[in-house]
């Protein structure tokens, strides 16, 4: 043993970790489904949206569409890698194991295997298995047709994936967690945050058919709006500091604080005349605020930054 | 459709686009499809355009639309005999008495989640599928979604799954049959009706030019053309009328998605198929006869024809001839009749198998090959690699007024300023074409209005060969 430790491969200690480092393997292959229960799995690729829907004749309405086609078989032989290693895989009704390798090799018995295993079908992109089917379960969560397979080689085509229904709940909930929480920034942002944000948003702070300014009340009905519809999007994007520099950018240079009036290609503190950065070549208001963006995020723009930040603070 | 012979090394990556065109005979021969011609026109483009094997079989049509939408539709009836599942385990521990079931959505109701119409009527007769077993429909409560049916056996028994305990299991078929007891001075019944479908599809519009100077219609290679033509211009032509033909065909097949566009598409045959029809899968290269009877099986439960078209890539192909020459060693495979006589089967490129009362005839499709059209070989995936479309050669009534079609149609749309009947129009003009441009080139056009009609998409099969 102590030689063995000195050779570039540590062979009798890489086998003591036999247990550890195919964790997975075993979690997968110990893994116990409750047999009272039935699992379901449902096909990956969805039917495209049909442009010309079809209609029902008699009511001139177009029929919902179906999610999944009619039929597909569930092919029960895969290849998958398995304890660092690819290796076959084939589900027969009845047999101990779906590993080729511990399965019988005789050609008669393999026959009457294949013989008796039931075809199974995905009946419109589902196909729903009894919980005491535990080795087909096995099968059908390692194998590399399913997408979520940890054990799937990279060149496999991917056909289905577990419906797993409490993962599914637990980001829906996630989901309204999220909701909740941007209802809630959105209420309790400050005046001058939710103008900065709602302008980042596309909240328009004006009415155009009248040219009212909006009440604060009314870009906050908008703001808690676009909260509820875009939950993510919201979170993502609030509390950004480089969202609020570049507003008061564009505030500045709306309000005149600064320009290029006095060379087109210097942007510059019109009280002052004190350059701020190059502009060369630009002219739309866009591109220069833009480029000044992109200065203040410099190291060099620091300074800038804290100063066009204490104009409107 | 593609290229019959690959030039150069590989052929890759294709013919040179020239913007401005470079610096005849123009397509129309499927326009006049005269028997005599067949031979002629296989010798000129290969038999491994199944656009031009079907404009030989008469399986497309040009139709005159009456909407500015190029909107053309057809109409199928639905299945006239109803069923339903069961949606819950329901108990029935007395014998002859009465159980209230739960139809499963969406698959009991005819308009999917909505779940407002279903097949079962007071008084109908309905048998449960596992053991044979009949009720009568005492009462229905219409629920959206839900329809509870109150169930009496017609005889002294439970109404169960199987021939043993006391439960109707969630998922159990429930099949009905109208009213098989009507008994004495019985009453009008309910009315059942077929489903009636109306399917619109659009054509979509196939443009291609080619364009020539003066000094290159005057530069004669050393090259044939065909025709006895030596002349540059006609090889940019000839690269035109295959270029339609594979575009034509590609659109028809595949489908040429619009709504992201102003303009309007077609939805293609396979995509209608992929929503419509069954999907059999098998493992690359180990094509099983139990595969086959896969399809066999789902065909069958469709009410197929008999007579099938297999349009495969070659590694499919390769797989079936495999499976079968290992099978059947002496020769059972043949040439089919394709509707027509042996030699023209063979001259189409079909090669016939009969089994399962299905006759099939395999036809090596290069347009689901990169290799085969393109010149290269894909690295980042194929989706139409060992890939098979099984295409049913019946003819359907249409439901609404019987005219019959074949179930996959090439449909071309009639402009009306345009000689009836004509599926691609070619006009040409130039310093020497009938119409004069004062510029000394000639510009050859041409254009189709087309798309696909899939009739009885469910009677259609993929055989995708997957790997892993």
């Amino acid at each position: 043993m102590a030689n063995a430790k000195q050779a570039p491969l540590n062979l009798p200690e890489e086998k003591g970790n036999v247990q550890t480092k195919y964790k997975l393997e075993q979690e997968y292959k110990n893994f116990e489904y409750d047999p009272s229960k039935r699992y379901m799995f449902k096909l990956v690729a969805t039917n495209p949206e049909r442009t010309r829907p079809i209609v029902n004749h008699r009511t001139s309405r177009p029929i919902p569409q179906k999610e999944f086609r009619p039929f597909q078989n569930l092919v029960l032989t895969s290849q998958i890698v398995w304890e660092g290693k690819r290796v076959n895989i084939r589900y027969y009704d009845g047999c101990d194991s779906i590993f080729v390798s511990e399965q019988p090799k005789e050609k008669e018995l393999i026959d009457q295997l294949i013989a008796q295993t039931k075809k199974r079908n995905f009946l419109d992109g589902k196909l729903v298995v009894e919980g005491y089917d535990q080795m087909l379960l096995f099968y059908l969560n390692i194998c590399s047709w399913n997408v979520d397979s940890p054990f799937r080689t990279n060149t496999a085509n991917g056909i289905f994936k577990a419906e797993n229904t409490e993962k599914r709940i637990t980001e829906e909930s996630k989901k309204v967690d999220m909701i909740e929480e941007a209802l809630e920034l959105a209420k309790k942002a400050s005046k001058n945050k939710m103008l900065i944000h709602a302008a980042y948003l596309g909240i328009p702070t004006k009415d155009y058919d009248t040219d009212n300014e909006l009440t604060e009340n009314e870009i906050r009905a908008k703001y808690r709006k676009a909260a509820l519809s875009d939950a993510e999007g919201f979170m993502s994007s609030y509390g950004n500091t480089a969202l609020e520099t570049k507003y008061y950018i564009e505030k500045a240079l709306n309000m005149g604080l600064i320009s290029n009036k006095n060379n087109p290609n210097k942007a510059e503190w019109s009280k002052s005349g004190n350059v701020i950065c190059d502009i060369s070549g630009l002219r739309s208001p866009e591109a220069i605020a833009n480029r000044l963006f992109e200065f203040s995020q410099t190291e060099e723009g620091d300074e800038f930054k804290i100063q066009v930040a204490a104009i409107f603070n | 459709m593609p290229s019959a012979i690959v030039r150069g090394a590989t052929g890759q990556p294709g013919p040179i686009a020239y913007p401005s065109g470079i610096t005849t005979g123009i397509f129309n021969d499927l326009n006049f499809v005269i028997p005599d011609y067949i031979p002629g026109l296989i010798a000129k483009y290969g038999n491994s355009s199944y656009m031009l094997a079907m404009e030989i079989l008469g399986r497309t049509s040009v139709e005159k639309v009456n909407t500015t939408t190029n909107t053309f539709s057809h109409f199928e009836k639905g299945r006239p005999f109803g069923s339903g599942l069961v949606a819950s385990n329901v108990t029935s521990s007395v014998a002859g008495a009465a159980i209230n079931i739960t139809l499963k959505s969406p698959e009991s109701y005819n308009n999917g989640a909505t779940g407002t119409q279903s097949p079962f009527l007071l008084n109908e007769i309905v048998k449960i599928r596992s053991n044979g077993r009949k009720f009568r429909v005492t009462n229905i409560t219409r629920t959206t979604g839900a329809f509870v049916i109150e169930a009496t056996p017609l005889g002294n028994y439970t109404l169960i799954t199987g021939n043993s305990g006391t439960t109707l299991n969630a998922g159990e078929g429930l099949e009905t049959f109208g009213n098989q007891l009507a008994g004495e001075a019985s009453d009008s019944q309910g009315t059942l009706q077929q489903q009636l479908y109306r399917y619109d599809n659009t054509a979509t519009v196939i443009r291609a030019s080619t364009k020539s100077s003066d000094l290159a219609g005057m530069n004669k290679t050393q090259i044939d053309f065909g025709g006895g033509s030596f002349y540059e211009p006609t090889l940019a032509v000839q690269t035109m009328n295959q270029n339609m033909m594979m575009n034509i065909e590609d659109a028809v097949m595949e489908g040429v998605p619009d709504s992201n566009t102003n303009d309007t598409g077609t939805t293609g045959v396979i995509p209608d198929v992929e929503a419509r029809g069954s999907e059999i899968d098998y493992v690359q290269n180990m094509f099983a006869i139990g595969d086959f009877q896969n399809m066999t099986n789902v065909l069958d439960a469709n009410g197929g024809p008999r007579e099938y078209h297999f349009l495969q890539d070659l590694k499919q192909r390769q797989d079936i001839n495999n499976l079968l020459f290992g099978i059947y060693r002496n020769g059972a495979i043949s040439y089919g009749s394709v509707g027509m006589s042996q030699e023209a089967a063979v001259s189409y490129g079909f090669k016939g198998f009969s089994t399962d009362t299905f006759d099939f005839h395999f036809h090596r499709y290069k347009g689901f090959t990169a290799e085969a059209v393109f010149g290269y070989t894909p690295t980042q995936g194929d989706y139409r690699a060992y890939f098979g479309l099984a295409v049913p050669q019946g003819m359907v009534q249409d439901a609404k007024d019987n005219t019959s079609r074949p179930q996959m149609q090439w449909v071309y749309q009639q402009n009306p300023d345009i000689t009836a009947g004509q599926r691609i129009y070619s006009w040409s003009l130039g310093y020497t074409q009938p119409t004069k441009t004062s510029k000394a080139e000639n510009e050859y056009n041409q254009i189709a209005y087309c798309g696909s009609r899939v009739l009885a998409a469910e009677q259609f099969a993929l055989l995708k060969g997957i790997a892993s």
